[in-house]
């Protein structure tokens, strides 16, 4: 692996992300018995990884930029103020969802790029999916076991960075590798912590980047990737938060919960990354090929 | 005697210069790019080792040339990015994609001349200046021309050639990723076969 690559996908996350982290933990010593980390640092954390790979790999996009899928680097760190700002605000949730819609809405439509058939179906289906995928993740963070939610959560990023490898997207594919670095970074933090590192602040980055993610690999597809297996990353959230509220309500032992939780995340990578190797196949020729070939 | 020997000579020279010459097939008119006689093709380094070879398969074209006022000659070329061919489908499937070409918002690589002037007296080489736009980025470069020939074709159109040998740099049309692996500077080979419309 070349040095550039280990460290800015991999070194760099990695030590950033503890390193927010524990800060956070200092700067929050003698406050109470919290188990939770403060609002912020999920999203610092995760945010400044996301940035330190997209700008040690890959080309800093002009402003505004010229591919769709560039706005990721702005979006995404966006989602994450945004998550800042809704933990101190707490809204109620009617209020929050009208201004988290009218905000994805606005997102969607400039990483939906203006080639893509159906712009506006596209846009409305990309801002719901990741409004609900969001409201989701809130529904899944609560702390019961600290080290399952960003576990499950570095998986569903693995899952999705195979899948954009295969799509032949390995920048994009590299930025999910990115979180997915960080969140096991995460992950071993609040193993060791015992303390949520990833509240509900986090959510709405952790969705975007998701959805924004699955979305420009789908719509940047040459190698004939099903549909249904990014349909199915993008549904790990909801799965996630209904066997949380379903098997809590039922129960369950927390550590019950957060095995059975990652079993459910494995089964759906599972699925999906295997539909995406076995149906992918050479692109076919396009059809107007005929018409940029002259012959007398 | 040397007055009919200057006679018979003139007249050789006249008879060559109207009927032998490449001028005299190559008249003034508009051509189109015979594709199936025509390549772009490109090299890069990889990992700073060797030269790897590939080629686009699908591209038109349009020349304006006379000969005999080359200064006016235009030449556009429009060549269909997705039709990259390295000979490895799934290397081609990722030059397709955002990491290189982006080919789905940026569908065509073209070429539009706007200034030609000839490298020297005496030879059929022309720089030709022009914008090349490549991933969305459009830049002027200065080409050297060769006119390689002129003749007719199978069915009785008349043909014009031309090659050119050039390099830019990727990175400067956006194109940067994986600088490791595969060299900035991209050499660039075009031969093109026309026929008169």
């Amino acid at each position: 692996m070349a040095i550039p690559v280990l460290l800015f996908n991999a070194v760099a996350p990695f030590l950033g992300v503890i390193a927010v982290l524990s800060f956070a933990r200092w700067s929050a010593r003698g406050r109470g018995t919290s188990p939770d980390l403060p609002a912020w640092s999920g999203p610092v954390a995760l945010t400044l990884a996301f940035v330190a790979t997209f700008g040690g790999l890959l080309e800093w996009p002009a402003i505004p930029p010229v591919e769709s899928w560039q706005w990721l680097v702005f979006l995404v760190p966006a989602a994450g103020a945004w998550g800042i700002v809704d933990a101190v605000l707490r809204s109620a949730f009617w209020s929050r969802a009208l201004i988290e819609i009218g905000l994805l809405a606005l997102a969607a439509w400039l990483l939906v790029p203006e080639w893509f058939e159906s712009r506006f179906i596209a846009v409305a289906v990309l801002a719901s999916a990741t409004f609900v995928m969001t409201v989701a993740h809130r529904a899944a963070c609560p702390s019961s076991a600290p080290a399952a939610v960003p576990l499950a959560c570095a998986l569903t990023f693995i899952g999705t960075a195979v899948l954009l490898e295969r799509s032949a997207n390995a920048k994009l594919a590299q930025l999910a590798g990115s979180l997915t670095v960080a969140l096991l970074a995460a992950t071993a933090f609040a193993a060791w912590t015992r303390r949520s590192v990833l509240t509900a602040s986090s959510a709405p980055l952790l969705a975007f980047a998701l959805a924004g993610l699955l979305f420009n690999g789908h719509a940047n597809d040459y190698a004939n990737v099903p549909l249904w297996s990014f349909v199915l990353i993008a549904s790990v959230p909801l799965v996630l938060a209904a066997l949380r509220v379903v098997l809590t309500r039922a129960g369950l032992r927390p550590f019950s919960t957060a095995s059975s939780m990652l079993l459910a995340v494995v089964l759906i990578l599972s699925t999906a990354v295997c539909g995406a190797v076995l149906s992918s196949a050479d692109a076919p020729l396009e059809a107007d090929d005929a018409a940029y070939t002259t012959t007398e | 005697m040397r007055t009919a020997n200057s006679v018979l000579l003139a007249g050789i020279a006249a008879t060559t210069l109207l009927v032998g010459s490449p001028a005299a097939h190559a008249e003034a008119g508009e051509y189109s790019i015979d594709a199936s006689h025509s390549a772009v093709l490109f090299k890069i380094r990889h990992l700073e080792t060797s030269w790897f070879y590939g080629r686009f398969n699908h591209f038109s074209g349009k020349i304006s040339f006379d000969e005999q006022k080359p200064e006016e000659m235009t030449i556009g070329v429009t060549v269909k990015a997705a039709s990259i061919d390295t000979g490895n489908t799934k290397r081609d499937l990722h030059l397709k994609s955002p990491d290189f070409f982006n080919a789905k918002q940026f569908p065509k690589i073209t070429f539009k001349s706007q200034k030609v002037k000839r490298a020297s007296e005496g030879n059929k080489t022309y720089e030709v200046s022009g914008e090349l736009t490549l991933h969305g980025v459009t830049k002027n470069i200065t080409v050297q021309l060769t006119h390689v020939g002129s003749g007719k074709g199978m069915s009785g159109g008349k043909l014009v050639g031309f090659h050119t040998n050039f390099t830019i740099k990727r990175s400067d049309f956006g194109m940067g990723y994986m600088q490791k692996g595969l060299g900035d500077d991209v050499e660039i080979t075009v031969s093109l076969e026309a026929v008169q419309k």
